[in-house]
């Protein structure tokens, strides 16, 4: 049993940390792009085949819509736009990286990201106030349900 | 559209729960917990109303407030069929445990507990992807597919 136990502690820290790290290798290698924008820019990939694209894009237009001119937001089909996906070494959909106002790469979301997770991502970026904290967001989405 | 939606925070406790319980059935090498896993993953995609982990999620951590909801507009379908081809998974895990194969019986545990991960930390639904690939295909039984925004 110790044995057991002592092989999912080492596999959960190495799945971690491999995790992690080529996350933060992926950051690291994505070229600076966008230099000179005066807000963050959160680049969106998506595609038809995408099962949660379409959640992805009601989160992000829910964010434009509670921070209008505090971001910019770029909209890329990975499927057909491929050089564009290959430049940020896109392997999942959706993903979504934001850019900071001097153009470098600064966070990436693998998979689903919701409004709240980046509205904490976009307010630690432009250092901004939320006005609307995540619990309205969580209310609301608990009434429509 | 708008009525289809799924509290993506039920989705998470099952996983989290199915992924504690297979691991400690590993670490106590526990075949009886793994049926038990699976019982209660194949009973909850045959009535989702009975799924013991979503009803521990709705009497017991939502109302503590330590788990909120988080609802989003999705097709249940394809979460079934990812909780029921996990348990399935976990019954020739099963099979091969009492058979006595018993590195096939915990491979195929780990492997449910490995695709129960990634869509857990990483948001990535194996078995919705194979589901939609499926409606894509025209399969019989594969009806939902994505639904676009704004449906």
């Amino acid at each position: 049993m110790i044995e057991r136990l002592a092989l999912v502690i080492v596999l959960a820290i190495f799945c971690g940390a491999t995790y992690y790290g080529l996350r933060s290798l992926h950051i690291r290698r994505m070229k600076p792009a966008h230099a000179g924008a005066a807000a963050p820019t959160l680049l969106y990939f998506r595609g038809d085949s995408c099962a949660v694209c379409p959640a992805q894009t009601r989160a992000i237009d829910q964010l434009a819509s509670l921070w209008p001119d505090s971001l910019q937001i770029e909209r890329i089909d990975a499927e057909h736009d491929m050089e564009t996906a290959a430049r940020y070494s896109v392997f999942t959909l959706p993903t979504t990286i934001w850019i900071d106002g001097d153009g470098r790469v600064r966070q990436v979301n693998y998979g689903l990201a919701d409004a709240d997770k980046l509205g904490r991502q976009l307010s630690l970026l432009a250092a901004i106030k939320l006005d609307q904290t995540p619990s309205v967001l969580n209310s609301k989405s608990a009434q429509s349900a | 559209m708008a009525d289809r939606k799924v509290d993506y925070s039920t989705l998470k406790v099952n996983q989290a729960f199915i992924i504690a319980l297979l691991t400690i059935a590993f670490v106590i090498s526990s075949s009886w917990l793994v049926v038990f896993v699976a019982a209660v993953m194949l009973v909850g995609t045959a009535a989702p109303s009975l799924s013991l982990f979503k009803q521990i999620y709705l009497h017991i951590l939502r109302p503590a407030g330590l788990v909120k909801p988080h609802v989003i507009v999705d097709n249940p379908e394809p979460h079934r069929f990812a909780q029921g081809f996990g348990g399935v998974v976990l019954l020739g895990a099963i099979v091969a445990l009492f058979a006595g194969a018993m590195t096939l019986g915990w491979a195929l545990v780990g492997l449910v507990v490995v695709l129960a991960a990634l869509n857990l930390f990483l948001g990535f639904c194996a078995g919705c992807f194979v589901y939609y690939q499926l409606n894509k295909l025209g399969v019989p039984g594969f009806a939902r597919g994505p639904i676009e925004q704004g449906g």
